[in-house]
């Protein structure tokens, strides 16, 4: 067993439902220095732990709502828990819808640069990787036109092929394999495993359960904001199917 | 703070080119417009106030350029910014980097423009055969007097303006009460003396009448009055810094 990579500790995470979107400036200002009380209040995560290993591929699976979008941001930085702690040790490569960043306006390659700058890379490494990048997603005739004029697929490929050769400690996948066409996806996948054999340490939130058992060491169940069982990915998804 | 320059320099020189690439695409001068558009500025102001309500000032077209390009860099700065976060709503919500690249990155853009045209504000200057003198070395410490101002303001109007985009009307209320009350198309020396005390508070007022005290007049700019809009810009950097890191957390939760 590797050292803890990733440590989520009784992380607790709320979110604000507004009765009504728009409100009084006057209120807004009051509630913002003295913390008003207009809104009800949602607890997405209710004190979840979890523990990753170097090297260890953790999937984790719910139903829409149970937070493992929350979690998986959580891990990624971009929430801050109300309570608890994440730590995380290494590079962390969260592969999501990764068109987020681009500019219809860029041509492909200019936004391989502007992407890879998100997600901290430097210019030099950009370059190294470019031709894997450009390869990987099969779109070598479209790379010098503006991304504007891609279908929607081309977006989401040219996103996970950057996003997939990050040179990552850790990869965060949240659902990704949806994108694209059988055999994109069947190569993402593929690579997923790959690097899953190099040691990079993976986090995998799915709907995907088959996937899930094939690709992860251990599965997490949330339900609710809470994890109701962890254990062997079989083991889990077979109870997760048969709890009504 | 200033770390972030440093350890997202990559990010920000990719965004700020970004930025000035997208700015001019897809039209036919592309970055000519940085010069012309304070040229056709610098035409409509001489005809306004040179010729129609005649303000008496020499060289008026250097004059009033002198005070535009650093107002257009100032308002534009704090305009464009403001709804920077917002827009890049898909980036915040899905991956974490430090917010205040975003900004940061709208605003050197903004830099950088204004540094190409001050590029033709010194054509105009010798054209008009002012001398250049040796307190020209004050310009880059005017320069990041403006820029650290720039931050720190934007800092504060682009943190609310993410929660609610009444800030962003507002902001532009007060950008226009702003240009009034700084000598853009009037010199300083018209503003009634009982009031040049309080007149000088105004950083945007020290920091033009600056430009224009280095590159026209050739004076120093006014050591007292330039230490007062210091202290202030640090004031407003501090506050808006604070703001800002108390409600970025609160970004991806709300857009």
């Amino acid at each position: 067993m590797g050292d803890v990579v990733i440590e989520v500790k009784d992380v607790w995470k709320k979110f604000r439902i507004y009765r009504e979107r728009s409100r009084m400036l006057k209120e807004v200002f009051i509630n913002l220095f003295r913390g008003g009380d207009r809104y009800e209040e949602f607890w997405a995560l209710k004190g979840v732990s979890l523990t990753v290993r170097r090297g260890e591929a953790v999937g984790i699976i719910g139903r829409n709502g149970a937070g493992k979008s929350t979690l998986f941001k959580v891990m990624c930085g971009v929430l801050r828990p109300e309570r608890g702690e994440v730590r995380i040790r290494g590079r962390v490569s969260p592969l999501i819808e990764l068109e987020a960043g681009f500019h219809p306006e860029l041509t492909g390659i200019e936004n391989i640069y502007l992407n890879g700058a998100i997600y901290g890379m430097t210019r030099k490494e950009v370059q190294e990787k470019l031709p894997r990048i450009v390869e990987f997603s099969g779109l070598e005739r479209f790379i010098h036109s503006p991304i504007r004029t891609y279908s929607s697929g081309m977006h989401a490929r040219l996103g996970f092929s950057l996003a997939i050769n990050v040179d990552a400690d850790i990869l965060l996948v949240d659902e990704v394999l949806a994108v694209g066409d059988a055999e994109f996806q069947e190569k993402c996948y593929r690579r997923i495993k790959e690097m899953r054999q190099e040691g990079v340490t993976i986090v995998y939130v799915s709907h995907n359960l088959n996937s899930v058992i094939d690709i992860c060491d251990r599965a997490l169940w949330l339900d609710e904001g809470e994890i109701r069982m962890e254990g062997d990915p079989e083991e889990v998804v077979k109870s997760y199917l048969n709890t009504p | 703070m200033f770390l972030l320059f440093f350890q997202y320099k990559e990010l920000l020189k990719n965004l700020v080119l970004r930025d000035l690439k997208v700015r001019y695409k897809r039209s036919v001068l592309g970055v000519f417009w940085a010069l012309l558009e304070p040229l056709i500025l610098m035409l409509l102001f001489t005809v306004v106030f040179s010729f129609v309500l005649r303000i008496k000032v020499e060289k008026y077209p250097v004059f009033v350029l002198c005070g535009l390009l650093p107002w257009s860099f100032f308002s534009t700065g704090l305009s464009y910014s403001s709804t920077s976060i917002s827009e890049h709503a898909n980036l915040i919500k899905k991956i974490y980097f430090p917010r205040e690249i975003i900004p940061l990155g709208v605003i050197l853009a903004r830099l950088v423009n204004f540094l190409i045209s001050l590029g033709l504000l010194f054509i105009f200057v010798l054209a008009f055969g002012v001398k250049f003198t040796p307190y020209l070395i004050f310009l880059p410490l005017i320069i990041a007097l403006e820029l650290l101002l720039i931050i720190g303001l934007s800092l504060f109007f682009t943190s609310l303006n993410t929660f609610y985009h009444d800030v962003g009307f507002i902001l532009e209320f007060i950008l226009f009460g702003w240009f009034y009350i700084t000598p853009v198309f009037y010199p300083v020396s018209m503003v009634p003396e009982r009031f040049l005390k309080f007149y000088m508070l105004n950083p945007m007022a020290v920091i033009v009448h600056s430009y224009r005290r280095v590159l026209l007049y050739g004076q120093p700019p006014e050591a007292w009055h330039l230490f007062l809009a210091f202290l202030e810009v640090l004031a407003t950097l501090f506050i808006g810094w604070a703001v800002f890191r108390r409600l970025e957390y609160r970004f991806a939760e709300v857009l």
